[in-house]
């Protein structure tokens, strides 16, 4: 368990330091195309290959995980703010407050998350923001109804009673006395929530409601290359398998973390 | 005597349910003067802890609650004003502290930052001069190297001295009325005994009131000036210290005390018990409300309720049958001599 976590980790660095740094590697520009190399296999021009345009897979596939990146944290970053807010909130107040937030809660939890998607990125504006803003709401009821679980836990706790009896305001008791003991649980189910993210921009650029070209996603690369599968798989398995490692070692770091905040109680 | 700085007057606190009420404190008066402190005791579920929240309002926010009565404290009525002035009373003109300390520590903030929350809130310190105040603090309530343990977490710290900690922080804007809700009933009876001598000498230095509520006689004794006994929602009777301990007029508190051990007289005796269990505050039972448990029973207990009768400049109590005064008064000059 610890190697395996250790090694989750070590990959995770790696390709987002790759990704953050892609412009300063020496890698080929991701968009320029070499008709002479379509399709080539991996070699010492193309370390993983070229696709069918004669780009570079690898620098495509580095490139597409900026997208992945920022999707993926920018989205559960806002189902944090906005869905821890509202839970933490609803959890603390409870009455009308509780009821008008798990009222909306519940409404977006029965909208098919996929045409909200739809409907989301067919209006105008900045593509990445549309992606992130959708994947966000999304993400928001799951972060409320955790928000909400933790402080009604600990909402109930002695010393919050105790904070009130010492005058203390809300604002301060939620900001200062509650939020150091929900952020553990909240971080976790965050963690878990950016690998399923990352799925999610996959699938969403592969069906082509991300990020349009010629920005590189790994979506749309698999996309895009899928009809020549059978003649240079790598252009396909290369961005595919990068981003299968990624979301497994986002997972086992995950799991990792919650772990740990689970026994955290136990052990105090 | 000097001015009370809390008066209770018919103090109620009733949940109403629509098909019952319960009346959790039912008609409670009390005078409490500064530097003095008032034992509230009684048994599990006589209100003592709801009469607690209702003087610094803590009750739950909740449509069941009636309240009635009036507690004037510094010649503010606490029970009609606005929550955002209760706040500014809370913590700083009136404090608390609860049963058990561990679980009225945060377990998240070392205890020097939960000092230094209170301190900010009531006052304009910056956060380096409460963080100093908070280190005064703890050295005041007797933690030994109490820069260090100011960075420390509430679960690195023994029983004793959790609660001591819990009482700087009740203490840190010298409140002139300090709420102890059992403060001592989770601790060891050595340090129990420490928690008590400390609380009165720094309730000695501030001149600050206390309203000690126990079910411990033995607490009482040891640190109160004057005892409420609660039963049932009411108190039943109230007297100096001294008074109550040797001479209870109101048979329940008679009882009470009877059901002591005592280090006089034979060892293997069987202790006298009350028979039966607190009354449904649902329901609670016509006339006087112990009459059902009470061996000196007359007829006309379960029928009307006794009115509180004087049996000394501070001693009054609701019976019907007391116990009969004591020939002489050995002890009186003893219930003076803390005034």
């Amino acid at each position: 368990m610890r190697l395996s976590f250790l090694l989750a980790l070590a990959w995770l660095a790696l390709v987002t330091l790759a990704a953050v740094f892609a412009d300063l590697l020496p890698l080929p520009d991701p968009d320029a195309q070499s008709l002479l190399d379509m399709l080539a296999p991996p070699g010492a021009a193309h370390w993983a290959g070229a696709d069918s345009l004669g780009r570079d897979v690898l620098s495509r596939t580095l490139h597409g995980f900026r997208v992945t990146l920022v999707v993926s944290l920018g989205s559960v970053a806002f189902a944090l703010v906005v869905g821890g807010a509202l839970g933490i909130c609803a959890g603390y107040f409870r009455g009308l407050t509780e009821g008008a937030t798990l009222t909306v809660v519940n409404v977006l939890l029965a909208f098919p998350p996929l045409v909200l998607i739809i409907a989301m990125v067919a209006y105008p504006g900045d593509p990445l923001m549309k992606v992130v803003l959708a994947l966000g709401i999304v993400f928001t009821p799951a972060m409320v109804r955790i928000a909400r679980a933790n402080t009604l836990v600990f909402a109930d706790r002695e010393f919050v009673t105790a904070a009130r009896a010492a005058g203390m305001s809300d604002a301060r008791l939620i900001w200062r006395e509650l939020l150091p003991n929900l952020l553990p649980a909240l971080l976790a189910y965050g963690l878990l929530m950016i690998a399923i993210g990352a799925l999610a921009e996959a699938a969403l650029s592969f069906l082509g409601l991300s990020v349009p070209p010629p920005t590189p996603t790994l979506g749309q690369m698999m996309a895009s290359e899928q009809t020549n599968v059978m003649e240079a798989p790598h252009a396909v398995f290369f961005p595919a398998g990068m981003l299968f490692l990624t979301i497994f070692a986002l997972n086992m770091v995950g799991e990792e973390v919650q772990r740990r905040v689970d026994g955290r109680e136990g052990a105090a | 005597m000097t001015a009370p700085l809390l008066q209770v007057r018919g103090l109620t606190t009733h949940f109403d349910f629509g098909r019952s009420v319960i009346k959790a404190v039912d008609g409670v008066s009390f005078d409490l003067a500064p530097g003095r402190t008032l034992g509230v005791v009684g048994e599990s579920g006589s209100g003592k802890s709801v009469l607690a929240r209702s003087i610094i309002g803590l009750l739950p926010q909740s449509r069941a609650l009636r309240t009635g009565g009036e507690a004037i404290f510094d010649g503010r009525d606490l029970r009609t004003l606005p929550e955002a002035e209760m706040r500014r009373v809370r913590g700083r003109q009136i404090a608390m502290i609860f049963q058990d300390p561990l679980t009225s520590l945060n377990p998240v903030l070392t205890v020097g930052r939960q000092i230094v929350q209170v301190l900010r809130q009531h006052t304009d310190l910056s956060v380096s001069a409460a963080k100093d105040r908070a280190v005064e603090l703890l050295a005041e309530v007797g933690i030994p190297d109490p820069k260090r343990r100011a960075e420390e977490y509430a679960h690195r710290m023994s029983g004793g001295m959790r609660q001591r900690v819990v009482i700087a922080i009740a203490l840190a804007c010298e409140p002139r009325l300090l709420i102890a809700d059992e403060p001592t009933t989770a601790l060891d009876v050595t340090v129990q005994a420490q928690v008590l001598d400390l609380l009165r000498r720094l309730q000695d230095d501030r001149d600050m009131a206390m309203i000690m509520i126990t079910h411990d006689l033995g607490v009482v004794a040891e640190s109160c000036d004057d005892v409420a006994v609660m039963y049932a929602g009411q108190v039943v009777e109230t007297a100096p210290v001294a008074e109550v301990l040797a001479a209870p007029r109101m048979r329940y508190t008679e009882a009470l005390l009877q059901a002591i051990p005592r280090m006089e007289g034979p060892s293997h005796v069987r202790l006298p018990v009350i028979p039966g269990a607190p009354p449904d505050l649902m329901r609670p039972p016509s006339g006087c409300r112990f009459a059902p448990r009470c061996a000196h029973r007359l007829d006309r207990c379960a029928a009307e309720e006794p009115p509180r009768a004087a049996a000394g400049p501070r001693h009054a109590f609701a019976c019907w049958n007391p116990a009969p005064p004591p020939v002489e008064r050995p002890l009186e000059t003893l219930a003076d001599d803390r005034a």
